[in-house]
């Protein structure tokens, strides 16, 4: 694994931390960022180097690490310090303060208090679909349009999972990528069409 | 007469009227429930999206990238906001509609 994928799956797990994960912990983004950086470099102070920071971190995590790159699963490894975290903090509420839960962990384990939110995300593993989209549309989307239109794709499944069911999902979604290659495809071939005329175009100029 | 660019047609401008009713926080999702809820008929995530390539090549609207959520697979939404010319196209669109129907103001 290159310094640039490490630093690629740290950055992205950073954003994560950041975006989604922490509501779900029930600390805001910041305290729930830095809890991951403690824990990742065993409580060293914010103001160390990120790249001394990323080497803490890759050396803790490295087989999870590595094993999503490969599987471009990241947030597996999300859920991994997650589920890390709580099971050793035991955060009481939503608001709960960093510098208390990272002096006092042994206090807050007593109190017994256990992270409900956290533990009814958990249970419920998010449904993925049957057929890899990047795979389908890779060709056809800009690089700007990948993660937009693929996350659209994958959000709307997981709503309609809960409604509809495994199988009716997976039918709606294989169609709805169908649908969603035509727009694409038309796209696509207006443009190398239109290269094509004016190359041609140009050609008639020249000779 | 306009240029090509200055007009707009039927379902881009249903893609900008719905970008303009979600407001802050327009993304993918919540601009497709928008049409699907108003117009009553089912778009495909392409379509939407070539629609809003389109229209941000026009420059009428702006889009930058925003958060990534779990349910997304760790991918980041990609929200936008119409601009000001955008706007314009939208009052200039529903003032003749207003004009053809006899009326004397609009307003967006």
């Amino acid at each position: 694994m290159t310094d640039e994928q490490i630093s690629k799956c740290i950055g992205a797990l950073f954003k994560m931390a950041k975006a989604s994960v922490a509501r779900s912990v029930g600390v805001t983004a910041d305290q729930y960022l830095e809890q991951l950086i403690c824990e990742a470099d065993r409580i060293r102070p914010l103001s160390v180097p990120l790249k001394d920071l990323r080497a803490g971190f890759v050396e803790r995590y490295s087989p999870q690490v590595k094993r999503a790159v490969a599987s471009k699963e990241t947030l597996v490894i999300a859920s991994t310090f997650e589920a890390d975290i709580v099971a050793r903090r035991k955060i009481e509420r939503p608001n709960a303060n960093i510098e208390t839960s990272a002096k006092e962990p042994e206090i807050q384990s007593a109190r017994g208090v256990e992270p409900k939110r956290t533990a009814k995300r958990r249970s419920k593993p998010i449904p993925r679909p049957p057929i890899n989209v990047e795979f389908v549309l890779h060709l056809l989307l800009t690089s700007d349009e990948q993660d937009a239109v693929i996350g659209d794709l994958l959000e709307r499944y997981v709503v309609k999972y809960d409604h509809l069911g495994k199988w009716r999902t997976d039918v709606w979604f294989c169609v709805e990528v169908l649908r969603s290659v035509w727009p694409f495809l038309k796209r696509t071939v207006g443009k190398v069409s239109g290269l094509m005329l004016l190359g041609e175009w140009l050609r008639k100029m020249i000779h | 007469m306009k240029k090509s660019k200055d007009y707009i047609g039927e379902f881009e401008e249903l893609v900008l009227l719905a970008i303009v009713g979600v407001g802050q926080g327009a993304y993918g999702v919540s601009i497709h429930e928008a049409i699907e809820d108003a117009s009553n008929r089912s778009i495909s995530t392409g379509a939407l999206y070539t629609t809003l390539s389109r229209l941000e090549d026009k420059g009428l609207v702006r889009s930058w990238e925003g958060e990534p959520t779990s349910e997304r697979g760790g991918r980041v939404k990609r929200y936008y906001k119409v601009e000001a010319a955008g706007k314009k196209l939208l009052m200039e669109a529903e003032a003749s509609r207003r004009k053809l129907r006899g009326l004397k103001s609009a307003t967006i």
